[in-house]
């Protein structure tokens, strides 16, 4: 079951939300659902998280955003800007050395 | 087809505004918490749901709308700049008043422009008058 963000979930939504609008426009029901689908039900973004994000990325410029109305229901869709793309990227990089960073301290017995 | 009952954010849009979250954006946070919660809705109602326990679970999951605001806060380029910014408003703010003050009556006076003019023809009458009465007192009492 998907647990609450820990402290250390600091940019990791971001890199989560840039990373699935990352081909395709989404709106933020579809991102809240897609995010737990995409890692496995281990991280799940609430509304309280999602929507600031969202709109926190469009003000840098990294999403744009259009209100569309689909089957009768008005959402407000998101895509990816060429600076979200170098924004993903850059989010990416940072993931990937913490990440074999940290994996690296857990893996090798304690230096002292 | 009627259109379905939407959820009343207008108190979690008043609690991100008293948190320091720009109008507009807080329109539109609730905007799209309110599209957010008919998703959910419509999802608990596919799944089985009658419409109104839908509603209730979908609220009772998105919590309380202060909660919701406090989360909400975390990004600090959502909100107005003297939240934002709150050493600098210090500064600004007093410093604007300073130069609001002595403006104010100017301002004042050019958006009542006529009422001054008005005024300020009378007070130019009754001084030319009391300067003739004044004159005509000294020419009939003068002893030369």
């Amino acid at each position: 079951m998907a647990r609450s963000n820990p402290p250390f979930m600091s940019g990791v939504p971001e890199l989560l939300l840039l990373k699935l609008l990352d081909g395709r426009e989404m709106y933020g029901y579809e991102l809240v659902k897609a995010v737990r689908a995409a890692t496995g039900e281990a991280i799940a973004l609430g509304e309280g998280v999602v929507y600031p994000a969202l709109h926190a990325l469009e003000r840098g410029g990294a999403l744009r955003s259009r209100r569309r109305s689909v089957a009768g229901r008005t959402r407000v869709y998101y895509t990816l800007t060429a600076r979200g793309r170098r924004r993903l990227a850059g989010l990416a990089d940072d993931w990937q050395r913490i990440q074999g960073g940290v994996a690296a301290a857990l893996g090798e017995p304690s230096h002292v | 087809m009627p259109d379905k009952p939407r959820a009343d954010l207008s108190a979690f849009a008043s609690a991100l505004r008293r948190r320091g979250i720009a109008p507009p954006v807080a329109d539109r946070l609730a905007l799209e918490m309110a599209d957010h919660l008919d998703d959910v809705v419509d999802e608990l109602i596919a799944a089985g749901e009658s419409e109104r326990a839908a509603r209730d679970r979908a609220l009772a999951r998105l919590g309380e709308p202060e909660t919701l605001a406090a989360s909400c806060c975390a990004y600090s380029e959502l909100k107005v700049w003297w939240k934002r910014y709150p050493r600098v408003a210090a500064f600004v703010y007093p410093l604007m008043y300073v130069v609001a003050l002595p403006a104010a009556p100017v301002l004042a006076g050019i958006a009542h422009r006529a009422l001054v003019a008005r005024w300020t023809a009378c007070l130019f009458a009754s001084g030319v008058v009391t300067s003739t009465l004044f004159w005509l007192l000294t020419v009939v009492v003068s002893p030369g």
